[in-house]
């Protein structure tokens, strides 16, 4: 029975592979995340293209949750709702297409186009300006972004990675859905890329051209903007919000530039003073007429 | 309070995987801490697999003897699990798991050829069985075998 008998077992356990169970654990998650990414950029890029697709009464159906139709007859949005409308062109919009400009009395100076074809001026944007032409600009970009059914893809685009986040978990899926679709924001989260932008500027400053004969005091609120972020310097809270939803305006100044002298757009011509209705706001606000713009 | 609630289910996760990360660790460190010890002092009595004992001559007498455990796995190697389960490989997290089994079964299983005064035992067979129920990921693992006890 001597050749019978039982070794001691080896210490190391041969049979137990984990040595490091966190480590792959990690690399585990982290491939699971990349995977994850990967899938929520491409359903985003995918929703981005098909959302230009829906019919613009979706859009207007979605809309219709946050804006109510202003009393026509209310100012300045009647103003602002006839500027916007005479900078649309010959061409008009597209079949079933409508704008519809609303006037916020919120002192930050931005304009937003959002779904539905409603677009946002804002209070401090019409303190930042001093002509009619600074405005139909601005207005003219909105517009272009409606057209081109910019928020409706950025929309699509947010409401794709809200889809992902809930499969990831129920909780921050609603939570992205419910801030996306704006309860808070109404809407106005929404970015565009850099291409969408300078696409709704180089539109907007022909529109500008048409209406006006000329662009000149086009670019007078992305240089009040300018102006006003390199006075706040570096103190990142204090820069405009228009400077953080709108990147770059050097280089937007720069390329409105070169397209007016691509088209021969004159650069110079008489600014036309603001409509009264807006006016009046400044003139209630205290903001002192900035002569030569 | 709004952004924690919206990630509430995220959180209990996270805290779950942390206990049972902790917990686990903690569990199978002194888990095997014991196995050890009575490895050693159960040492005197044999196992094997053969069906019949190497000498015949002297007579035994034999019953059969079993010991049986059933280990649960902690959150967080359910979760590596899955993992796997998805990326493929060796399912690290639950080798040390039935590692710890199969060892603690022929333990018990040699305390009960001990207590009946065998010291060898044969013909050692290895079972296993999942223990059912929603969300139980428990395994059972019996070891059972011949213990022979020499009859004077």
């Amino acid at each position: 029975m001597s050749d019978w008998s039982n070794p001691r077992l080896p210490q190391e356990e041969i049979n137990v592979g984990e040595s490091r169970p966190l480590l792959s654990f990690f690399v585990m998650v982290a491939g699971l995340g990349a995977l994850i990414l990967a899938c929520a950029l491409l359903l985003m890029l995918f929703a981005q293209a098909i959302a230009a697709w829906l019919p613009f009464s979706a859009e207007q159906a979605v809309a219709a949750r946050f804006f109510k139709a202003p009393d026509p007859a209310a100012e300045p949005e009647a103003t602002l709702q006839k500027l916007a409308e005479s900078l649309v062109g010959p061409q008009g919009l597209p079949a079933g297409m409508r704008l519809q400009v609303h006037y916020s009395a919120l002192p930050v100076a931005n304009a937003s186009a959002t779904v539905g074809g409603n677009i946002t001026i804002y209070r401090g944007l019409v303190e930042a300006i001093d002509s009619e032409n600074a405005l139909a600009m601005v207005l003219a970009h909105e517009i272009a972004h409606i057209r081109h059914r910019d928020p409706v893809r950025s929309l699509g685009r947010g409401m794709a990675l809200a889809v992902v986040m809930s499969a990831v978990s129920a909780g921050a899926g609603s939570a992205a859905a419910d801030w996306l679709l704006g309860s808070a924001g109404k809407l106005t989260v929404l970015r565009f890329s850099r291409t969408q932008e300078a696409r709704a500027d180089a539109d907007a400053l022909a529109a500008v051209a048409q209406r006006y004969g000329h662009v000149a005091g086009a670019g007078t609120f992305f240089q009040e903007m300018q102006r006003r972020a390199s006075e706040a310097g570096r103190a990142a809270e204090s820069v405009p919000v228009f400077m953080r939803t709108h990147p770059a305006t050097d280089d937007r100044l720069y390329r409105m530039e070169l397209l007016a002298a691509e088209r021969r757009w004159a650069t110079e011509g008489p600014l036309t003073p603001l409509p009264p209705a807006l006016q009046a706001i400044r003139d209630a606000r205290g903001v002192k007429v900035q002569p030569g713009g | 309070m709004q952004t924690f609630l919206a990630f509430a289910d995220l959180i209990v996760f996270a805290v779950l995987l942390l206990v049972g990360y902790i917990a686990g660790r903690i569990a199978e460190k002194v888990h095997y801490a014991s196995i050890r010890k009575r490895e050693k002092l159960f040492e005197r009595v044999t196992v094997f697999s053969s069906r019949f004992p190497p000498t015949v001559s002297q007579p035994f007498q034999a019953t059969l003897v079993c010991g049986s455990v059933v280990v649960s796995q902690d959150y967080f190697k359910a979760v590596a699990a899955g993992l796997y389960s998805i990326f493929g490989g060796r399912v690290r997290s639950y080798e040390s798991l039935l590692d710890r089994a199969r060892r603690e079964s022929v333990l018990r299983m040699k305390h009960a050829a001990m207590r009946k005064g065998a010291s060898m035992i044969v013909n050692v067979k290895f079972q296993t069985s999942q223990v059912p129920g929603r969300g139980v990921g428990a395994v059972e693992l019996i070891a059972y075998g011949t213990a022979l006890r020499p009859v004077a």
